[in-house]
């Protein structure tokens, strides 16, 4: 390879999508070629002008209505109508304000499942993004009418779920919290099991010495419905168990159970979908 | 600050879980607009964003000239935005220099999001970029996203060859607007 076919591939090379023998053949080029580093050199220069864009922090001083501090308005705005990706952003970040100010603006479609990335490419994220904000703004533009009836029933679903999250004592649900409510002990996270084995380790927590403790399950790409669990101990024996948990929004699940049913040593709670046929989620944890 | 924040915010530090669900659906309802961009490791984000509000509030950052409705918001909507752009951000190889004789290569991120970059150098970038032709930021954008020469070359319509030349015309473009405009900065 020569210097200027090493020249020419060199923002390929940077963004790492050289196939294997070519990028090897830039990498010997450039092993030996001191004005071809220069020429790296430079290519990072125009990487850095071309990959600018607004900052956050402007963007949410925008979306806020206010005027972004420390640096040239005109020219974040001139850079929003040209920038794609810079103007989803600011879509996103308007959306999230109308619907943090405004409760009576329903949310769409209560998300139950994680979407896994097609590509992880930069691209096709700005053009995910513009789409995702034209569809935004198209319904902020149209006040959300037209479905708003259906959203309503969304919005009153999730606002029940919110309200009747059920704490569970000796395997029955109770009434929702009482105002005021008592402390959560623990956030546990799923487990990560690949090929029926558990690669985290169990967090350590502490529990109140005597009456009720509280362990917060994050499970986000969870089924939607009725859950069950069981907490376990290390030989597999059912301490407590129970029916009846619902998702709150951010997909998590509360269990309160008596603490002195949980001695210091190693347990498991496994979460289930009611009438799904899928293995229980486990969340092994340690109380110290 | 507004009495009912203050009992918000006193509930959620005691870890009470009527605030705490008070703060979650709070967060819920500003993080939803960015929910499917950040699908993959939405749990992880969730958990930033909660970690950052309890930083937040534990060291009293919040004083209460918005409402705390409004200042999660904000929370939510400067983290889950870092997380698109860092989740976006394809990282460059780089030369480990540490022996020139025998380079390694590994990958580093471009420094121009760093939590130092300056706004001067910040707006000077910005005026180049604007400088260049539509043309250039439009290839560019493509190898920022992280495609290939190839990709690029069957998506314009354009050999490979005369891809690659024109895209040295707007690096050298580009390099040559950032020298004048930070010489007549100075």
């Amino acid at each position: 390879m020569n210097c200027q076919e090493a020249i020419e591939r060199l923002p390929w090379w940077l963004n790492g999508s050289l196939e294997p023998e070519e990028r090897r053949e830039v990498e010997a080029h450039l092993a030996e070629c001191a004005s071809c580093r220069e020429a790296l050199k430079e290519t990072r220069l125009a990487w850095e002008v071309y990959a600018q864009h607004v900052p956050i922090a402007a963007l949410v001083a925008y979306a806020a209505d206010e005027r972004p501090e420390g640096s040239d308005p005109s020219l974040f705005e001139r850079h929003l109508e040209d920038c794609p990706q810079c103007a989803a952003e600011l879509e996103m970040a308007r959306a999230s304000r109308l619907l943090s100010e405004h409760n009576e603006v329903p949310l769409l479609v209560p998300r139950q499942t994680a979407v896994p990335a097609r590509r992880p490419s930069r691209e096709r994220g700005w053009q995910a993004a513009a789409l995702a904000a034209g569809l935004t703004g198209l319904v902020a533009m149209g006040g959300w009418v037209g479905t708003v009836q259906q959203l309503h029933r969304s919005a009153a679903q999730l606002a029940s779920v919110e309200r009747e999250t059920p704490r569970l004592r000796g395997g029955k649900a109770q009434a929702a919290p009482a105002a005021g409510g008592h402390s959560i002990s623990a956030q546990l996270s799923a487990d990560s099991v690949v090929r029926g084995e558990t690669l985290s380790k169990p967090v350590a927590i502490s529990l109140p010495k005597a009456g009720e403790a509280t362990i917060l399950l994050n499970h986000p790409a969870d089924t939607p419905g009725e859950h069950a669990y069981k907490i376990l101990d290390a030989q597999g024996r059912t301490l407590a168990s129970g029916e009846g948990l619902q998702p709150s929004p951010l997909h998590s699940y509360l269990v309160t159970f008596d603490s002195k049913l949980l001695p210091p040593g190693p347990y498991t709670i496994q979460l289930s979908s009611l009438g799904s046929a899928e293995s229980p989620t486990s969340f092994s944890f340690i109380v110290k | 600050m507004q009495a009912e924040d203050a009992e918000v915010v006193d509930g959620y530090l005691k870890g009470e879980t009527q605030a705490v669900g008070t703060v979650d659906s709070w967060i819920a309802r500003a993080a939803y607009p960015y929910q499917r961009r950040l699908a993959t490791r939405w749990d992880d984000v969730l958990q930033d964003i909660r970690l950052e509000v309890t930083r937040l509030l534990m060291q009293g950052k919040f004083r209460g000239e918005s409402s705390f409705k409004t200042y999660l918001w904000r929370v939510v909507s400067h983290t889950c935005l870092d997380q698109i752009r860092s989740d976006g951000r394809v990282k460059w190889t780089e030369i480990n220099g540490d022996d020139p004789e025998e380079p390694s290569f590994n990958t580093a991120s471009p420094a121009n999001e760093g939590p130092g970059a300056r706004s001067e150098v910040k707006d000077l970038l910005l005026r180049v970029l604007e400088r260049v032709p539509a043309e250039c930021r439009e290839l560019w954008r493509m190898i920022n996203a992280g495609l290939s020469y190839r990709e690029m070359s069957n998506r314009l319509g354009v050999a490979e060859g005369t891809l690659r030349v024109r895209v040295l015309r707007c690096r050298e473009k580009a390099v040559a607007v950032r020298a004048e405009l930070a010489g007549a900065a100075l």
